[in-house]
């Protein structure tokens, strides 16, 4: 099992056999169990997984940058020749930084608040060079300017907070790279940030690897990630790396069912197939007991006995595609998967009746500076939108952080009230409403929170949190919420002795399905899902989308679904609205405006996404949408996106365009010079 | 149809998976409990704490004294047969008169403490939730009561009002309320912008739903640290109080009275009217911050264990 993974020469680093545990209390997780790979000089190795497989965990191995409690207790990790494990402490600091860099996911909480950016890319230098403090400040402009740090010279005196996310994550990047190392491990480096920035971000680890000649170990969870940008990739399950092959091997002849299992649940496979996505059934393995046998076999439709007796050794094919399982998968002169589904028909037509109307809204929120809280100005989250949610429809809000999808939703559910406009729910205006009325009709749009569990009182157990609604709305007596609840748990598919427990007993996608049944308590028409399935794995993911579906076909509800990812959009909605700046920019029947976009945004957006098929990942890999979000507090005139368009003309800075529609069943865009689309569906 | 996570059947061959359903579900109390439990100051503080309060109300009927007479020929008597901590200036038993006085300690000191810490979360509480102008009113209130000596209060109320329990308790409670407010208001706004509470107003509920439904029960760890921490600080101001000669009146005693009592007689060698009352508030006032520290501890959420 020690075996190496292939024949080539001793790589930049070789992990052989790494074994690695977390002792907390009384009980000792297994968070690595025998992890071999290696990586080469000017190599990206990407390594997959869902949260729990170790992934994280391995990378810090390397780094010996463990949690409290965390020992590394068996393996090697060699780097240039040299074994990292019996390294002393003061040792091993020479090689962090110095020879190995690293790129955590958060870089606010990794940069320090009170110091210049500069003077922290220039400590970086100084901890592994003997260099003059003046030396040490050059390097540091020299590397911000090398991450693509516009006005370097200038930016250096600038602190973390008065940065972007994105420029965050370049200053840490050049505080990784700083002195040059070897090897750069980058561990989800672009989880936090949005998709266009994500690319750029990405573009500029690629181009550094190439021109550094080093070597990248990219951690991840997105499939579509790793896609573009990494030559081989490891999937790791249960602390171990279950497959490793060249990428573009991996992502069409994938021979282990938990990578197969990984590829189906992602949503753009079952895009207008009008099919359930395929989700992994089970949970992931409890690292807390040694594993016998294989860690997927629990839920795994070709596990045997032999593969929940014993791990099954490594199996090596030509080309390097190395695995462990007993029961590969065949593709024998298989098609390579398809991937682009066919379209199918049969979603609700525009004659539904409209639920939800939403007229011009505007919403403002003052920003106050000084000792008397003065407002200086506002920062302007939502400008005039209108758009109409129809029964049984999902409307899906696509957009950057800071687009204002999120404030639409909770202005909907009347969590905040709009500054000016109109939310007409069959006919009142919910805007203008208040005290008792307002309340009763609120029951009809209900809100579904990004994170359930902080959504939910951990003091309160599940029973009492699926009441809540009916116990606050004072509907139904006792026994009846009760039997509701019951029907609730039913609907989302829980046991019934869930009411029992508290929050912090369930796993991720439980919660999630609570906050589901929680919204649907008050038999809402239309309830509005905020990032619904944007912290779950992959296969929870599908299966909290697929229930979504299953409950809207049986009950007739409306969505409205936000989210950042077009590709869970895209799944889930029939009419798709793209937001930039506070503005809806493309608005129309899902299928249209994926496949046909107008606007130029829209079609960035599309480009940036990234997507599980290599060759097309690394044909866009130049389609990058340039430069950052505006600033919402002094909006660019005309419209908004042309500081970032690459068509925008001086109409486009002196008026503002309207949204129009562009034909009958076409999408409405708003911009001057939308993009001619042409049968073949390229623009 | 596919499989959820709850309803997977159990797969043959495989060692069952823990029956979580059936288990009965640990509740956040019994998990704060658990680490309580394994804080060892905290169970010597709680000890300590049952073994003062047994020694000051079971203890009288038990050991029987005279504490309402004086006896002046029984002065100042050093420990010995029939008295075993000797006898004060004016002939009260001492381990008897230190059982009354520890009565009087305890009762003021636990009754201002949860006058004072529910008055002033309750306050903070709404200052916090209403926010804006009701808040900084609030609050500067707080604020200018901050700013008067507490010790400089405690004399103008005790020359107003003739010293007895209640009057002790209502002086104390009104300078130690501002504490728990100001730290009640600043909680408060932290859960206020929870998601759960946000969940609540997006189900239609209202202020006072969520203030008490949400907002003071998820503050309870606070609250029930500042408890702890208000009764000694209680204790220590009736003995403040007591010392400076405005504590409950003879034949009624305190242990802050006792102490000054003691005092007087220390170039006499009076040993016994000294340390026996320094050491019941010392005592009584660590045993406090002990549990105090645990409560904290036990709230911490991520000091609890969790379930795997």
């Amino acid at each position: 099992m020690t075996q190496n993974v292939s024949a080539a020469p001793a790589g930049l680093l070789r992990i052989e056999d790494l074994h690695t545990q977390i002792r907390s209390g009384d009980t000792t997780v297994h968070v690595v169990n025998g992890v071999d790979l290696h990586v080469d000089r000017g190599e990206v190795l990407g390594i997959v997984g869902e949260s729990g497989s170790g992934k994280t965990l391995t990378a810090l191995s390397v780094m010996r940058l463990l949690p409290h409690g965390g020992r590394i207790t068996g393996g090697r990790i060699m780097l240039d020749g040299r074994d990292l494990v019996p390294l002393s402490e003061s040792g091993l600091r020479r090689v962090r930084g110095g020879e190995i860099g690293m790129v955590f996911q958060d870089p606010m909480s990794s940069l320090n608040p009170t110091m210049a950016i500069g003077d922290q890319v220039a400590e970086a230098v100084r901890l592994h060079r003997r260099v003059s403090r003046r030396q040490a400040a050059a390097r540091a402009v020299e590397v911000l300017d090398q991450v693509g740090m516009p006005a370097a010279a200038r930016r250096v005196h600038d602190y973390p907070h008065q940065l972007s996310g994105g420029m965050r994550q370049r200053v840490m990047i050049a505080i990784a790279l700083a002195c040059e190392p070897k090897l750069l491990i980058a561990d989800e480096p672009t989880t936090a940030l949005d998709v266009t920035i994500q690319k750029q971000i990405l573009g500029v680890i690629d181009r550094l690897r190439r021109e550094l000649d080093m070597g990248v170990v990219l951690v991840t969870h997105d499939l579509g990630v790793v896609a573009g940008y990494a030559d081989r990739v490891a999937v790791m399950y249960g602390g171990r790396i279950v497959e490793t092959a060249a990428t573009d091997e991996l992502y069409g002849r994938e021979r282990h069912p938990y990578t197969a299992a990984l590829f189906d649940a992602l949503p753009e496979r079952a895009v207008n197939t009008g099919e359930p996505l395929r989700t992994i059934p089970g949970q992931p393995p409890d690292l807390s007991s040694p594993i016998t046998g294989c860690a997927f076999a629990p839920r795994c439709v070709r596990a045997t006995d032999r593969c929940r007796a014993e791990f099954p050794a490594v199996t090596v094919e030509a080309g390097g595609h190395a695995y462990h399982c007993f029961v590969p998968l065949e593709h024998v002169g298989a098609a390579p998967r398809a991937a682009v589904a066919e379209p199918a028909a049969g979603r609700p037509s525009d004659e539904a009746p409209v639920v939800v109307e939403l007229v011009d809204l505007h919403k403002e929120f003052p920003v106050n500076r000084g000792v008397l809280q003065r407002r200086v100005g506002s920062v302007s989250a939502v400008a005039g939108v209108s758009l109409s949610i129809r029964a049984g429809q999902t409307f899906g809000l696509v957009g950057e952080s800071g687009c204002g999808k999120t404030t639409i939703g909770r202005i909907l559910a009347g969590l905040e009230r709009p500054t000016s406009g109109r939310v007409l729910y069959h006919g009142d205006d919910l805007a203008g409403l208040r005290g008792a009325r307002r309340k009763r009709l609120l029951r009809g749009i209900q809100f579904m929170f990004q994170d359930s569990y902080a959504a939910m009182d951990p003091r309160m157990r599940a029973g009492s949190i699926l009441a809540e609604p009916m116990r606050v709305q004072r509907s139904e007596d006792r026994t009846a919420r009760r039997a509701r609840v019951e029907e609730l748990l039913g609907q989302v598919g829980m046991a019934r002795g869930a009411v029992r427990r508290y929050p912090h007993e369930f796993s991720g996608g439980q919660r999630q399905r609570l906050g589901l049944a929680r919204a649907l308590a008050l038999r809402p028409e239309l309830v509005v899902a905020d990032e619904p399935v944007s912290a779950l794995d992959v296969s929870i993911q599908a299966q909290i989308l697929n229930l979504m579906r299953d409950l809207q076909r049986q009950t007739a509800i409306s969505y409205v679904v936000i989210s950042h990812d077009l590709s869970v959009v895209r799944y889930i909605s029939d009419v798709i609205g793209v937001m930039y700046l506070g503005k809806l920019v493309e608005v129309g029947p899902a299928e249209i405006v994926y496949g046909r976009p107008a606007h130029p945004y829209t079609r960035a957006l599309i480009d940036t996404v990234p997507v599980a098929d290599p060759p097309r990942e690394r044909a866009r890999r130049n389609q990058v949408l340039g430069g950052e979000i505006a600033s919402a507090t002094n909006p660019p005139s005309g419209c908004r996106f042309r500081t970032r368009c690459p068509y925008a003309a001086d109409v486009c800075a002196s008026s503002e365009p309207p949204l129009r529609p562009l034909g009958p069943g076409l999408q409405s865009v708003a911009c001057h010079f939308p993009l001619e689309v042409s049968p073949d569906g390229s623009t | 149809m596919t499989l959820t996570e709850a309803e997977m059947p159990p797969r043959p061959g495989l060692p069952a998976a823990p029956a979580q359903e059936g288990r009965a579900a640990a509740s956040p109390i019994r998990a704060a409990l658990k680490v309580f439990v394994q804080n060892r100051l905290a169970v010597l503080g709680l000890v300590l704490v049952v073994l003062i309060v047994l020694f000051c109300f079971v203890g009288p009927l038990v050991y029987h004294t005279d504490q309402v007479h004086t006896n002046l020929d029984q002065v100042t008597l050093p420990p010995g047969a029939g008295h075993p901590v000797g006898t004060d200036s004016v002939g009260y038993d001492e381990l008897g008169r230190l059982m009354a006085g520890g009565q009087t300690s305890l009762e003021v000191g636990l009754a201002a403490a949860l006058i004072a810490t529910l008055f002033g979360s309750v306050y903070g509480a709404i200052a916090g939730y209403v926010g804006g102008v009701v808040d900084g009113l609030m609050m500067r209130v707080t604020d200018i009561l901050l700013s008067i000596p507490t010790l400089f209060f405690l004399l103008l109320m005790a020359t107003i009002f003739r010293p007895s329990k209640p009057v002790l308790i209502i002086v104390i409670a009104v300078v130690s309320w501002l504490i728990p407010a100001r730290l009640i208001r600043g909680e408060t706004l932290t859960l206020k912008i929870r998601e759960y509470v946000q969940a609540a107003r997006g189900m239609g509920a209202g202020g006072p739903y969520n203030l008490f439904q949400h907002v003071l029960p998820n503050a309870i760890g606070t609250i029930a640290v500042n408890v702890t921490f208000q009764i000694a600080d209680a204790i220590l101001a009736v003995a403040a109080m007591s010392y400076l000669g405005l504590g409950v009146p003879p034949p009624a005693a305190d242990w802050g009275g006792m102490l000054s009592d003691g005092v007087n007689y220390s170039y006499s060698g009076y040993w016994w009217l000294i340390y026996p009352p320094g050491l019941a508030i010392v005592l009584t006032v660590v045993a406090f911050n002990f549990i105090g520290d645990a409560v904290r501890d036990s709230f911490e959420s991520r000091l609890r264990t969790v379930r795997g």
